[in-house]
């Protein structure tokens, strides 16, 4: 992994409400050169914090600025230097895959749209169908993949993908993780990647911000968070459960404690003590331990601790 | 404005059915206008092209035939906007390096300018057919020279309409019905009686679609017999100005309201 120090968006204190709906509550988080994710379950405010950075909608309150442009007031030279493929993706359908491309990179200003568009489409494997079919033809992956050959022409210095892998069939997914740390590697694009899909994530991220109704519950490089909470967290399988829980919420090590996919989900503050008082605890419940393990290393396991410990 | 971004919008706007159904109704237009313009001007004398009751007669003629196309303008303005917000376009293009006055643009210019062109087509074609086959081509003429501008100027108040109430209630089929109705409801104003108005019918004549006859018969000092009402209290450049302030009544707030204020929340 590469050092990120360059900070390229900076997000403080930022609130906004649709009608009654808390969307963002105080969220804080910065962007930094590299690739960031964004990462929480739906309704977490990730395409709100999205579209915000984008100037599509206004904050309430707080300060949003990307490139050192403010959000909502200079949204122009933000969008002129950065890229975006949103989950809901919607073009001029009656036009070709490369026609739209041409179309795209005639408003960024590229000098030449046609070869710059042919490139991306060549980078997405899609340089065929887009030549010919229109894009109303195309299936939920070749849009997909045409979204992302539309977020990066011009050689952005920001890609924004908002759920980029979300249409595509795991082959897919793995040719878009791929194209992303190409990019990163070769070109030196910085990515915005917003994702409830965590393995997929883990696999391209240095950065990551969790998100948790509306609020960054934790920020940092992926290593470095990685290494602070995995030790916190233990998945027990115990027959019965429900015993075993009521006595593990009232331990004083304990911060938290659910039943997740048949495992009972133990995020702790002090593991050592943790591991001493289990096999007791077990005992006065009645329930055999089936199985004890530490929380995987990644960042399934990290935002499980962070939502429920944090 | 973009043009390459306006012609994609015009394509889109104008593809199949919409076309197709815009010059089918073009034509049925032009036909029966033509045909009930003939019976009238065949009848009337050089001197009729300054009485009031032909006059009138030919104006709400040519004003009820011209409505069908202006309703259009409004259901494709709303369907510009409003579909294009549902279905996600809007967001697309407003996070593109375009100015939101570019988008602004060009999706009111991309349903604006071709039906004005149309309904400039319907004109012509009339006048052509009136002035060689009727015995009054002067009335003609002045029924021409009125239509070509009002109705731009008509597309325009009722396009800012519709684009105001597509963006403000962001869904394509209640803005669509919205428009409609709204679009029918200031035509119904213009047809109510002053035993229905009472005393405020005196200023029927400053309403949108009653102001443009009121200009016409103002500049050619067309008089009516009864006495004077409240129209004469503008001079005929007055009442230009008015509609022309009806052009831009809805549009201007419009395009304040998107370019400043517009947020895309789905």
């Amino acid at each position: 992994m590469t050092e990120i120090t360059e900070v390229i968006g900076e997000f403080e204190n930022l609130v906004k409400n649709f009608n009654t709906t808390k969307a963002l509550s105080g969220l804080s988080f910065r962007i930094y050169k590299g690739i960031n994710g964004l990462i929480g379950p739906n309704g977490a405010g990730k395409t709100t914090t999205i579209k915000l950075s984008l100037g599509l909608i206004r904050a309430d309150a707080g300060k949003a600025e990307v490139f050192g442009f403010d959000c909502w007031k200079e949204s122009l030279q933000i969008r002129r230097k950065i890229g975006v493929l949103y989950e809901k993706v919607a073009y001029y359908d009656h036009l070709t895959g490369l026609e739209h491309l041409k179309l795209i990179a005639k408003l960024k200003g590229i000098p030449d749209p046609a070869a710059e568009s042919k490139k991306v489409l060549r980078l997405v494997e899609l340089e065929e169908e887009a030549h010919s079919r229109k894009i109303k033809g195309y299936s939920a992956g070749m849009r997909q993949r045409l979204g992302l050959a539309h977020a990066l022409l011009g050689n952005p210095e920001l890609v924004i993908l908002d759920e980029p892998t979300s249409n595509l069939d795991p082959l897919g997914r793995a040719r878009v993780i791929e194209i992303i740390n190409k990019l990163k590697k070769e070109e030196g694009f910085s990515f915005l990647i917003s994702s409830h899909i965590l393995p997929e994530l883990q696999r391209v991220c240095e950065h990551v911000v969790l998100m948790h109704k509306g609020k960054a519950i934790r920020e940092g490089p992926l290593e470095q968070l990685l290494n602070e909470v995995a030790p916190q967290a233990f998945m027990i399988k115990a027959e019965p459960a429900a015993p075993l829980m009521e006595l593990l919420k009232a331990e004083a090590c304990v911060k938290d404690v659910r039943l997740d996919e048949g495992y009972v989900y133990v995020v702790v503050e002090d593991s050592t003590l943790f591991k001493k008082r289990l096999p007791t605890l077990a005992s006065q419940a009645e329930a055999s331990l089936e199985e004890v393990k530490v929380a995987g290393r990644d960042l399934e396991s990290l935002f499980r601790v962070a939502v429920l410990g944090g | 404005m973009d043009l390459a971004l306006l012609k994609a919008d015009m394509r889109k706007v104008w593809g199949r059915p919409t076309l197709e159904l815009a010059v089918g109704l073009v034509f049925f237009i032009s036909i029966t206008t033509v045909q009930t313009l003939f019976e009238i001007t065949t009848v009337t004398r050089l001197e009729s092209a300054f009485n009031t009751v032909v006059t009138d007669t030919l104006v709400r003629i040519t004003s009820t035939q011209m409505l069908p196309l202006v309703i259009l303008s409004g259901i494709l303005v709303s369907l510009s906007f409003a579909r294009d917000y549902e279905q996600g376009l809007m967001q697309t293009l407003l996070s593109l390096p375009v100015s939101r006055t570019s988008i602004f643009a060009v999706k009111f210019v991309a349903v604006v300018l071709p039906l004005t062109l149309l309904s400039w087509g319907i004109t012509l074609f009339i006048m052509v057919m009136n002035y060689f086959t009727a015995g009054n081509g002067l009335l003609v003429i002045q029924i021409a020279a009125w239509a070509l501008p009002v109705t731009f100027f008509a597309v325009m108040f009722y396009a800012g309409l519709a684009a105001l109430i597509a963006l403000a209630l962001k869904k394509t089929i209640t803005s669509t019905l919205a428009t409609v109705l709204a679009g029918f409801f200031v035509s119904f104003i213009t047809t109510l009686t002053p035993e229905v108005l009472g005393p405020i019918a005196d200023y029927l004549v400053f309403t949108p679609y009653a102001a443009p006859i009121m200009t016409l018969k103002r500049v050619l000092g067309v008089r009516q017999l009864a006495e004077p009402g409240l129209e004469m209290s503008l001079p005929p450049w007055g009442f230009f100005i008015l509609i022309i302030f009806y052009a831009v009544v809805f549009l201007v707030p419009t395009y304040i309201y998107f370019t400043k204020k517009f947020e895309v929340k789905e």
